[in-house]
């Protein structure tokens, strides 16, 4: 069963790739020769390649597919699926609102909240660990990154809009 | 010239000069450790305070920082699987499965180790190659330069997956990174090429929010799955023992540690190539000297050599990415192209200038190479306990830190917000694909190359027809090129031959 | 009484001459101190652009009242399209923020390229820091002395390029469409890959910024034997490209390529700037053009600086944007952005 899913997300991978590759290869046939031949030539190779690898996987022998295993030697039978892909889906939320953050407060303001909101909310750490590793974050990075590099963090929309 | 050698050596102990090195190689040190910082930022940033320096002071100043943060960075990707700098991705591929073992004290030993035989390594090739270093440049033409291109892309080959399949996914990896890099205005007649409108896409996309998305992020989320600290649940006694061992392991594979700095030299003298490249072939390399099939599939789970390699490579590369930077002012990567701004405010014209009056600063730069690393890998030895317990940490308490400074990281290529979109973008890829064991590998060989291959093919074409496929060195190199291809599979039939 | 009025008197000459003591306290302090001024630079670090810009800013805020305090930002991406969008829409007219951008967004702007967000003419220029001349260069060991034994050669003549929207290339594609040469241009990685085209003897010559030639003209690997319209006086004796033509249109297309030469390195702030900041601006850049200290420094980098006014450099954009559609049309067809 756990074989058959991930011969279906690999066929959905060879299945992407055929779709960019013949994009690429239609949006650069217009274009002057010089411009248009790696696209056109690696857009159609990738197609192939692709078409090729989706056959093997449908109607070849079934090598090399053997379940994934992470480098600490588990396989995902070991854990539950459920809260893999919970865990998953988790994480991806915090890089999105990460960025959410980023654009609407500004890094200076983003970084700390990421911490300090991490911290507190998704593991539940004690107020004092949060504070203690909140409060070194922001020496860490107003020390570096704003004073001594003085990287250009542009302000957040919120801050811009404010005032 | 040995007058010049010595007089090099002698400029670099004044007391001087000697600070400034120290102050760069400790700068260089939290560079290189630090996924936020770049080494070639840093330096744009250290140029402000050159100005009153001398010549004597202020190379010894840059170089000792930027020579160190190829060694330093190698500690990040072994810890937390974040390149510490573009150049050390494939140190990740090996060391990061090595530290989840809890032989991170392992793997940080045998980098640092390898990390400082290449910079010698590089660095006496620099002092050796003066005499003959300009025509060395100047016999790789555009022809020449296109074959090593596809000596590189061959090594698509060997990072690829085993059997039929695995091979095709890691063709269709390279063709995939290929496409990407033809993002942005074509070299020929400036056509934008799947910009979508985009003013961010017409220089392409950056390197560094592309591997730290395919590398870093998906290290992240296993975290954040796992639950566990980097090093899983291994015992703490086993970390610090590992380093000796590191140690040993370099010096048992030491051939192969020199062959990987040669590597590493080779592809830093050609301007353009450079660094992004040289770590993979390396790494390639490295995998080919698997004995057997058993060996070979260890590669990318945690075996040593897969560290060595990369370690060795990206260290070499500076002093080879110095020769045509001193001798021709052609820039041997990014960081040299700031390397050469300094050399203009001080004075300095690069050029056969450099390789005849100002002989001594030449040779005093090669031994900042030297003097910087052994401190810098001294100071890591020393700590490196502590520093290897870093991955007994809580994942949960890392992951907070570790975003902000891919983030961080990402966004200081360009200042642009589009930066983090990359970042998250190929982050996502990255999850995909190490989900379904696609190898990511071939995608950053074509990424790297693809546009190089491309203005190089074209270059050779115009200017020679097709008679560029004559040359001899072109010839040579493809030799070369077959003979990597075709190794692994004549090595495996001579040893099943054997075993019958 | 007269004791009153002579402590009146004294009262009065004490509060004078302790008025005059204080006045400099009193009166309103410069405009730029305790400021920061923010240098927006459309190029990564370390190209020319950046090189100019720090070389500037390091000895600009002697010359500014108040003494501000200034930082680089590197903004690079459509070929400083993205810093220039910045500095006209985002950053605020105060003064505090100056942006050096692309001098080819000239040529952007008469191709109309969609992704602009600016209008040249209303920038709040300050000036530009250098012209920036074009050479088209033949190795030195060719046996072409002169422009007309190029007419003679009997082969192709292969040009470098670091790439299809370089001035370099722009000026060699000119002079090949125009003048009938037998050019083959090469394009390369970039600029330094295409000097070392020219080293490796794998092209015969470039035609690029006279900035970046200098060194190998100098050691004499190089020869030039034409220039644009702009000239720097180690080129001025070169004949100029518009007159190895004869064709009218041909004459004014190149004069419009080569006015972009003339504003060499732009410096401009965002439209609506206050007129006092700009003025204070405009002055301390001619002021440091001159500084002896930055042409020092200028001379061992091989940047020369030299201030064009923003009243010259408008004049310049306007001339370009001031062409009639069929000679911008025949410009189109050979220049890209």
């Amino acid at each position: 069963m756990k074989n058959r899913i991930l011969a279906d997300g690999k066929l959905w991978i060879s299945l992407t790739l055929m779709v960019i590759g013949a994009t690429v290869a239609l949006m650069a046939y217009k274009w002057p020769f010089r411009t248009a031949l790696f696209p056109v030539s690696i857009g159609l190779c990738v197609f192939f390649m692709a078409l090729a690898d989706m056959l093997l996987g449908l109607f070849g022998k079934e090598e090399g597919l053997s379940p994934k295993e992470d480098a600490a030697g588990a396989t995902p039978e070991d854990r539950d699926q459920k809260i893999a892909w919970r865990r998953t889906v988790g994480i991806f939320a915090w890089i999105g609102g990460f960025f959410l953050m980023i654009i609407l407060l500004g890094f200076p303001v983003a970084v700390p909240l990421l911490v300090f909101l991490y911290l507190k909310v998704q593991n539940k750490e004690s107020w004092r660990l949060t504070l203690i590793l909140t409060g070194s974050t922001v020496v860490f990075f107003y020390g570096l990154f704003v004073w001594i590099i003085e990287t250009p963090f542009p302000d957040g929309l919120l801050v811009r809009w404010l005032g | 010239m040995f007058d010049a050698f010595i007089q090099g050596l002698m400029i670099n102990l004044q007391f001087k000069p000697f600070i400034f090195m120290l102050i760069g190689s400790a700068i260089g040190f939290w560079v290189g450790i630090l996924p936020g910082l770049g080494g070639g930022a840093t330096l744009a940033l250290m140029m402000s305070f050159i100005y009153t320096m001398t010549p004597q002071e202020a190379m010894p100043f840059l170089l000792g920082m930027y020579s160190v943060v190829a060694t330093t960075g190698d500690i990040t990707s072994v810890l937390f699987g974040i390149p510490g700098e573009a150049t050390t991705t494939a140190t990740i591929v090996d060391g990061y499965p090595m530290a989840k073992k809890g032989e991170a004290g392992r793997a940080l030993g045998a980098v640092l180790m390898s990390s400082l035989i290449g910079a010698i390594f590089g660095a006496a090739l620099l002092a050796l190659s003066i005499p003959i270093v300009r025509p060395l440049v100047l016999a790789f033409g555009s022809p020449e330069m296109f074959m090593l291109t596809l000596l590189g892309l061959t090594c698509i080959s060997t990072l690829s997956g085993r059997g039929k399949r695995g091979l095709l996914q890691g063709l269709l990896g390279g063709g995939f990174g290929f496409i990407c890099s033809m993002i942005g205005q074509d070299s020929q007649a400036g056509v934008l090429r799947f910009t979508f409108g985009q003013l961010y896409l017409w220089g392409g996309l950056s390197t560094i929010p592309v591997m730290v998305g395919l590398f870093a992020i998906p290290e992240i989320v296993n975290l954040a799955v796992s639950g566990t600290a980097i090093a899983g649940d291994v015992p703490l006694g086993k970390l610090g023992k590992g380093v000796r061992q590191g140690i040993k392991d370099t010096f048992q594979n030491f051939w192969l540690v020199v062959r990987c700095s040669l590597i590493g030299s080779f592809f830093g003298i050609l301007p353009g190539v450079g660094g992004g490249v040289s770590q993979w072939v390396a790494y390639a390399h490295a995998t080919q000297s698997a004995k057997t099939d058993e060996e070979r599939a260890g590669f990318g789970k945690g075996d040593v050599r897969g560290v060595l390699g990369p370690g060795a490579s990206n260290n070499s590369k500076e002093g080879g990415a110095l020769i045509p930077t001193i001798a021709f002012g052609v820039p041997g990567g990014p960081g040299m192209a700031i390397l050469l701004g300094a050399f203009f405010v001080m004075g300095l014209v690069p050029g056969p200038e450099m390789l005849t009056k100002h002989l001594a600063l030449t040779y005093s730069m090669v031994w900042t190479i030297v003097i910087a690393n052994i401190i810098a890998v001294t100071v890591c030895l020393l700590f490196i306990d502590r520093i290897a317990k870093l991955t007994t940490i809580r994942g949960n308490l890392m992951i907070p830190f570790l975003l902000f400074l891919c983030f961080i990281g990402a966004f200081s290529s360009n200042n642009h917000y589009g930066d983090l979109i990359v970042l998250m973008v190929f982050g996502v890829i990255g999850c995909i694909l190490m989900r379904y064991d696609w190898p990511r590998p071939p995608f950053i060989l074509g990424f790297v190359l693809g546009r190089f291959a491309e203005i190089n093919l074209f270059a050779a074409t115009l200017r020679y027809k097709a008679h560029w496929l004559y040359r001899p060195k072109v010839m040579i190199i493809l030799l070369i090129t077959v003979a990597f291809a075709l190794a692994p599979y004549i090595l495996k039939k001579r040893r099943l031959s054997n075993e019958e | 009484m007269e004791l009153k009025r002579y402590r009146l008197l004294l009262w009065i000459s004490f509060l004078s001459l302790s008025m005059l003591w204080v006045a400099p306290e009193l009166q309103a302090a410069p405009y730029y101190q305790g400021k920061r001024i923010t240098f927006v630079v459309g190029f990564a670090p370390g190209g020319g652009y950046d090189r100019m810009t720090r070389m500037i800013a390091k000895y600009l805020p002697k010359h500014i009242p108040g003494k501000p305090t200034i930082i680089i930002e590197n903004m690079p991406g459509g070929s400083s399209m993205i810093a220039a969008n910045y500095v006209y829409s985002v950053a605020k007219p105060d003064g505090l923020t100056i942006g050096n951008i692309n001098r080819g967004l000239q040529i952007a702007q008469v191709m109309k390229i969609s992704e602009m967000k600016f209008d040249l003419r209303k920038f709040a220029w300050i000036g530009s820091t250098a012209s920036d001349a074009n050479a088209f260069c033949i190795r030195a060991d060719l046996p072409y002395k002169t422009f007309g034994d190029l007419r003679n050669a009997k082969r192709e003549i292969f040009m470098s390029s670091g790439g299809p929207m370089t001035s370099g290339a722009q000026f060699t594609t000119l002079i090949k469409e125009y003048t009938k040469l037998n050019i083959q241009l090469i394009t390369y990685t970039n600029m330094a890959d295409a000097l070392l085209a020219v080293e490796r003897k794998e092209v015969d010559g470039n035609g690029s910024t006279y900035s970046s030639l200098a060194p190998l003209i100098q050691r004499g690997v190089l020869r030039p034997l034409l220039r644009g319209r702009a000239f720097e006086p180690e080129i001025k004796h070169l004949p100029v490209d518009e007159d190895m033509t004869t064709d009218p249109v041909g004459k004014k297309v190149m004069a419009m390529r080569s006015a972009t030469d003339v504003v060499g390195r732009p410096y401009v702030a965002p439209p609506g700037t206050s007129p006092e900041a700009l003025s204070i601006l405009r002055k301390a850049f001619a002021q440091v053009a001159k500084d002896p200290q930055l042409q020092a420094e200028a001379k061992k980098n091989l940047m020369p600086v030299e201030y064009l006014s923003a009243e010259e450099c408008l004049k310049s954009v306007n001339y370009l944007l001031g062409q009639p559609e069929d000679i911008v049309r025949e410009f189109k067809k050979y220049i890209t952005f």
